[in-house]
């Protein structure tokens, strides 16, 4: 089982998150540790970074992903995330189609 | 562009830190501007005086340094007056109560729940016998680590005390290099058994000898680039150098000056030494060492001794010593007797009784391991069995349970702002409850059981038989601490990292799962076989088949306090910042 590729401390965005990752006909259910940080070798980028339990992995090697960022996109994504926890918290229904 | 701790670094760093210091205690935690705290604290820590984490303002972590884990009877006294009179909380340690001091894996000492308003007495009370905290935190060089017994061992092949003296005083007295790109370890060590443990620091000088004009000359080789940290750990690399005793201070000295320009400033998680080498190779550095930093040849390496290395090594203990516990015959005829203290924790009142027992007993001289553990040394043939009738050697045994002996962790989420969960205390909890439910085969002297709260991996998990990283999981609903558990690792001739067996293991599941483990061990193992040597045969995909977490009576009470908590054993609320006698500083 490999060493996590992630460091993970009480600085680590969140140390466990269920989730899944998956394919046409397979999906590997497992815990993960997302982070969002600036990378020091490009800081005008934000990364967002995923990394599932290499345990809980049986159709892909155990990795992680990185997403760069601008700060628009964060910013973007950030509060497409708000408004969807507004939504969650509110019960409200999941509208289908181009709704969303 | 320089980050923000080097541009504090370059405004001012080193000795001119005291005064400030001085300045502050005097006039009170308040004096310190809010908005100028995170300096002041990135800029203490080169004092050794380190603000302990949110919610616990106005206390801080006094680190000690000492050459080599080497002090005198006075100075341990000393140091457990400091923590009797001083290191004392607003809250009780449930396991420990009030006033103690930690053992480091670096042969040091720390004391927690200091006031800086009592630095000043405690310099003044710690200075008077020569015990100082300069240098032991920061970006600098950290007090150097050694083989313990150094001078007085059997194993000894090359005297390094005249060494370790010269660096402590000329390099890290030196303050043209206190402001180091980062943290840098040094370890000298003269012995065969391994001791200091070079793979894991900056730069590390082990026993060699070569043939030099037709003479067997003995020295060292030279190691550059290892350290355990985070999830990047490296063994440190050979430098293809031999150094006479004569020639050591100044290659070190050279490898240091080299680092200090060389080494990146830019990027903090990138710029330990042993990325440095990562990114210059070991054989650029060594030549840049040879034309820029010395001024004589450099030898090719020489033959080391590291085949015969045994010190956590994982070898059976008939081929040498795995630590320094128990009572050892020293080449004066004399004994040290090294008493086991799990997870490195001791009482004021037991770090006095140890320092009365070594004027006692012994020359009064006290060394301190890597395995968190005190020595007393020097005690006549004829007085160790009255030493070992002695009560603090019932409470921190020379002969240990294999759990006992084997337990190290680093400081958790009771002090430290880093960690995931807490730790040492834990870790006491399930070494009581492993000695009582979990049988380990009479020949194993140790089961090497290292607890880390997160993956910087101050505990050394890294190299343990079972290496324990703090995490987070999911349990009946709840967050609760969980750890990662991983086998194998060791130094010795061949140091090896941990394998992973299964990850977020709730912490009250982790005892079951221990078991699980050592029921394997003992059921396949040959007779003679160590952990390590057993799991290198058994093999590690075996292992995860074997590892069982699972409840057992074990009962953990700490394992849903999360991060949030101002101290993981108190649910009150926070007094913090507080007065120097503990009493809350009321918010207007």
């Amino acid at each position: 089982m490999a060493i996590r590729l992630l460091d993970v401390t009480s600085y680590t965005t969140f140390d466990f998150v269920e989730g899944y990752a998956f394919g046409p006909d397979w999906k590997d259910e497992s815990a993960a540790v997302v982070d969002v940080d600036r990378p020091k070798e490009s800081p005008g980028t934000v990364r967002l970074q995923i990394e599932f339990d290499g345990g809980d992995l049986e159709h892909v090697e155990h990795h992680a992903d990185a997403l760069s960022l601008s700060p628009e996109q964060a910013r973007g994504l950030a509060a497409d995330l708000e408004r969807h926890a507004a939504n969650a918290e509110a019960e409200e229904d999941v509208p289908r189609g181009r709704g969303r | 562009m320089s980050n923000k701790k080097e541009a504090w670094k370059e405004g001012m760093y080193g000795d001119e830190v005291r005064e400030k210091i001085l300045e502050f205690a005097e006039k009170g935690w308040e004096s310190i501007p809010e908005e100028e705290k995170d300096m002041w604290f990135s800029r203490f820590k080169f004092w050794g005086i380190f603000h302990q984490r949110d919610g616990q303002e106005s206390y801080f972590m006094m680190r000690l340094t000492n050459v080599n884990g080497q002090m005198t009877a006075e100075q341990l006294r000393a140091i457990g007056e400091v923590a009797r009179d001083y290191a004392t909380g607003p809250v009780d340690n449930p396991e420990f109560g009030d006033a103690w001091i930690d053992l480091t894996t670096r042969q040091s000492i720390q004391l927690h729940w200091i006031k800086l308003e009592d630095v000043p007495a405690i310099w003044d009370k710690l200075e008077s016998v020569g015990v100082t905290t300069r240098s032991s935190g920061g970006d600098t060089m950290r007090n150097i680590v050694g083989c313990p017994v150094a001078g007085k061992d059997k194993e000894e092949l090359v005297e390094s005390q005249p060494i370790l003296e010269r660096l402590e005083e000329d390099l890290r007295g030196d303050d043209e290099l206190a402001n180091m790109p980062r943290k840098f370890n040094i370890s000298v060590t003269g012995c065969r058994e391994g001791c200091a443990q070079d793979a894991i620091n900056g730069i590390g000088l082990e026993p060699a000898e070569k043939e030099i004009e037709g003479e067997t000359v003995t020295g060292f080789n030279v190691r550059v680039g290892g350290g355990t940290g985070s999830r990047e750990p490296r063994r440190a690399r050979e430098l293809d150098v031999f150094v006479t005793p004569e020639n050591a201070y100044d290659v070190v000295r050279g490898f240091v000056e080299l680092y200090h320009e060389e080494g990146r400033r830019d990027n903090r998680q990138k710029n330990r030494s042993r990325f440095f080498i990562d990114d210059h190779g070991t054989e650029e550095v060594r030549e840049l060492l040879q034309e820029e930093y010395v001024d004589f040849d450099l030898h090719r390496r020489g033959r080391n001794f590291r085949e015969e290395y045994t010190y956590n090594a994982g070898r059976p203990p008939e081929e040498g010593k795995t630590d320094h516990v128990g009572v050892h015959e020293q080449p004066s005829g004399d004994y040290y007797v090294g008493l086991n203290v799990p997870v490195g924790r001791m009482t004021a009142r037991e770090t006095i009784a140890l320092a009365d027992l070594a004027e006692a007993y012994g020359s009064g001289e006290i060394r301190l391991t890597r395995r968190q553990n005190p020595l007393i040394m020097d005690v006549d043939e004829s007085a160790v069995d009255a030493l070992l009738e002695e009560p603090l050697l019932d409470t921190h045994s020379p002969e240990p349970s294999a759990f006992a002996r084997g337990g190290m962790a680093c400081t958790g989420t009771e002090f430290c702002g880093i960690a995931l969960t807490e730790t040492k205390l834990r870790l006491t909890r399930m070494l009581r409850w492993l000695n009582t439910n979990v049988d380990v085969p009479d020949d194993v002297e140790a089961i090497k059981i290292h607890y880390s709260g997160c993956t910087a991996d101050c505990g050394h998990a890294q190299t343990a038989d079972i290496g324990l990283q703090g995490m987070r999981a999911q349990k009946n609903g709840d967050i609760v601490e969980a750890l990662d558990i991983g086998v194998g690792g060791g130094m010795g001739p061949n140091p090896e990292f941990i394998d992973w067996v299964s990850q977020r293991v709730p912490a009250d599941e982790v005892p079951g799962a221990i078991e699980s483990l050592v029921g394997a061990f003992a059921a396949h193992r040959e007779e003679g076989q160590p952990f390590r040597e057993w799991l290198e045969d058994f093999g590690v995909e075996s292992v995860v088949d074997v590892c069982e977490p699972k409840e057992t009576d074990y009962e953990d009470p700490y394992m849903h306090d999360a991060k949030q908590s101002w101290y993981p054993f108190s649910k009150n609320e926070s007094p913090a910042p507080t007065t120097v006698d503990d009493v809350p500083i009321s918010s207007d």
